[in-house]
C-alpha cells in the first residue's frame, strides 16, 4: 500500500507518495535539481554526484536520484556546500572532455557547457587527462596508449610505413 | 543453539574488519531474517597495506577459523559457507584449508578474490562472488539482510571467525592482533590485549623507537597519521601500526605510495572518486601543495564519494599536511 505525506523541500511542503525519490518530486514540482547520469526509465547509478542535497536534519550531502522519501523529511537543495560541491565535481568531469566542443555534434548547446555557466566553473582548471600520449616502441611493434582521434591519426601514419600499430 | 549467540554477546566480541560491529548483534539479525537459504562469508581479503594478521592467522591457526565458521553454520542454520581469499592467500594457504574442510566434511567453499583494493569491500565482495560488476552497492540494505544471490549472509573478518572459535571453547582473553611494521626492530603479528594505549603497544613489543619517529594507525592507506604526542588512545579500525623515521621519510614518496595504490584499487564508479584520485596522484607526483586545490578534492572525497572507501581516502593525506608538511612550510 502505497502511503500519501508531506516532505519539506527548501521550506516549501509537497505531496509524496512512498517509494518515490527526491529528484523525481523535484522535478516534478519545477525545482532544478543538476543531473547528469540520471535517467527515469533506469536505475539511479549514483556516479556523476551532481544531484547532491542537505538532509536538514543531519546535514549530510546525499544524492536526491536515489534518496527515497520519508514522512517529514527535511531537504535543502541549494547552499554555499552544495554549490561547492557540484562545482568541483563539474570541474573534475570537464577535465575528461575539453577542447572537443568543436567537432561535437551538440554545437555548443550541452548540458554540460550550461551547468558550467550557471555554477561558474573554470573548465580547465585541470589539464585534458587524454592529452597524455604513451608510446612504447618494441623492435617493429608499436604500442600506444592516446586521444582516439590522435591514434586514428597516427595508426595511418604507420600503416603508410607498414608497422605494425596495436591501439589500446 | 541459543547460548552460542548468548556467549558472543556476553564476551562484547567486535567485529575486526574495522567497523566494530558487535558481532552478536550481527549474528542474531541474521538468524532473525527470513529467506529460503543463508550464507556465511569469511572474509580474508586483507587489501591493506601493513596489515597481515589474517595471514598470520590463515598460517598459524586455520583449524580455528574452519571451527568459527562451522559454529557459524550452526548458530544461523545455514548451509553454505566461501572463504574469500586474496590472491596470494589463496595460493599459499587453499591447500591446506581445502584440506581441513574436506577431513571435517564442511559446506564451505574457497573464492580468490580479483586484484584491486576496493573487492574486499563486502557488498563488492558479494558481487564478485555473483559474477557481476564489481562496484560497490547502496546500503541499506545490508548485507544481513539482502546479501548474496538476495538472501541474508552473514560477512566477518577472518580474525572475528577465529575469536568465536576462541570463546566458545572458553579461550578468549579480550585481545586482538596487531600488525607492527615500518622503521621499527621486530615487524610481527602480536596477540595482545585491546585495551593497550598505542604507547603501550610499542613499548611492550620492544618497538619504541630510539629516535623522533610518527606512526600511521589502523591501516598502511586509510590509516591516520598520528605524531609522538599523541600516541596515549587505542587504536581505530584494524589493528595495524607503521612508524615511520620522522626526518628520514620522504613524505612525497609516501604520499604518492598511498595516491598510486588507491588509484589502481578503486572501481571508477563516482566522480570524486575516479578523477579526484587521478587529480591527487598528478598533484603529488609534481611535488606541489597546492591548498586550495587540494582543500577542494579532499572536500569532494569527503562528503560526496559512493562508498566509504571513498570518504576515507582523505584521511592520511589530510593529517600529514596538516600535521608535517604545512607546520614545516611555516
Amino acid at each position: 500500500m502505497n502511503k500519501r505525506f508531506e516532505i519539506t523541500i527548501d521550506g516549501k511542503k509537497y505531496q509524496a507518495v512512498s517509494g518515490q525519490t527526491v529528484l523525481e518530486i523535484a522535478r516534478k514540482n519545477g525545482i532544478d535539481i543538476p543531473s547528469l547520469c540520471y535517467h527515469p526509465d533506469l536505475e539511479a547509478s549514483e556516479s556523476c554526484r551532481l544531484c547532491l542535497v542537505k538532509n536538514k536534519d543531519t546535514s549530510e550531502l546525499l544524492t536526491a536520484c536515489s534518496l527515497k522519501v520519508r514522512p517529514g523529511m527535511r531537504i535543502i537543495t541549494d547552499s554555499p556546500d552544495i554549490r561547492r560541491a557540484r562545482r568541483i565535481n563539474l570541474e573534475l568531469l570537464f577535465a575528461q572532455h575539453l577542447e572537443e566542443c568543436n567537432d561535437c555534434v551538440w554545437s555548443y548547446q550541452c548540458r554540460l557547457l550550461e551547468l558550467a555557466k550557471k555554477y561558474d566553473v573554470k573548465i580547465n582548471r585541470f589539464i585534458d587527462r587524454k592529452k597524455i600520449i604513451l608510446f612504447i616502441k618494441w623492435a617493429r611493434l608499436l604500442f600506444l596508449k592516446a586521444p582516439s582521434a590522435l591514434i586514428a591519426a597516427i595508426a595511418w601514419k604507420f600503416a603508410a610505413n607498414k608497422e605494425w600499430v596495436f591501439l589500446s | 543453539m541459543k547460548e552460542v549467540i548468548e556467549k558472543i554477546k556476553k564476551s562484547g566480541l567486535k567485529g575486526r574488519s574495522g567497523s566494530g560491529f558487535l558481532t552478536g548483534a550481527k549474528w542474531e539479525i541474521v538468524k532473525k531474517a527470513t529467506g529460503r537459504k543463508k550464507y556465511v562469508i569469511c572474509n580474508a581479503a586483507e587489501g591493506e597495506p601493513g596489515v597481515f594478521k589474517d595471514g598470520f592467522i590463515l598460517r598459524h591457526y586455520p583449524q580455528e577459523v574452519v571451527n568459527g565458521i562451522k559454529i557459524a553454520l550452526n548458530a544461523v542454520k545455514s548451509d553454505q559457507a566461501y572463504i574469500y581469499l586474496r590472491k596470494d592467500y589463496y595460493q599459499k594457504y587453499g591447500f591446506l584449508l581445502r584440506k581441513i574442510i574436506k577431513d571435517r566434511k564442511l559446506p564451505i567453499a574457497l573464492f580468490k578474490k580479483p586484484d584491486g583494493y576496493i573487492n574486499g569491500e563486502e557488498t563488492v565482495l558479494i558481487r564478485a562472488i555473483e559474477g557481476k560488476k564489481l562496484e560497490p552497492q547502496k546500503k541499506p540494505p545490508y548485507p544481513v539482510t539482502v546479501g548474496l544471490f538476495g538472501l541474508p549472509t552473514l560477512i566477518n573478518n577472518t580474525e572475528t571467525f577465529y575469536f568465536v572459535s576462541r570463546i566458545i571453547k572458553g579461550e578468549y582473553k579480550k585481545t586482538r592482533f596487531y600488525s607492527l611494521s615500518g622503521d621499527i626492530k621486530h615487524p610481527d603479528t602480536y596477540e595482545l590485549p585491546e585495551n593497550l594505549t598505542i604507547k603501550e603497544i610499542l613499548e611492550k613489543t620492544g618497538n619504541w623507537p630510539d629516535f623522533k619517529f610518527f606512526i600511521q594507525a589502523g591501516g598502511g592507506a586509510t590509516g591516520e597519521i598520528l605524531l609522538m604526542d599523541e600516541l596515549e588512545r587505542k587504536i581505530q579500525g584494524l589493528g595495524g601500526i607503521i612508524v615511520y623515521h620522522f626526518e628520514k621519510t620522504d613524505y612525497f614518496a609516501l604520499m604518492n605510495k598511498w595516491a598510486d595504490f588507491f588509484y589502481r584499487g578503486n572501481c571508477d564508479k563516482c566522480t570524486p572518486c575516479r578523477e579526484g584520485m587521478y587529480r591527487l596522484k598528478e598533484i603529488l607526483s609534481q611535488k606541489k601543495t597546492d591548498k586550495d586545490v587540494l582543500k577542494d578534492l579532499f572536500f569532494v572525497l569527503e562528503k560526496t564519494s559512493f562508498c566509504s572507501l571513498g570518504r576515507n581516502i582523505s584521511l592520511p593525506f589530510k593529517s600529514l599536511f596538516e600535521k608535517i608538511i604545512y607546520e614545516q612550510e611555516i
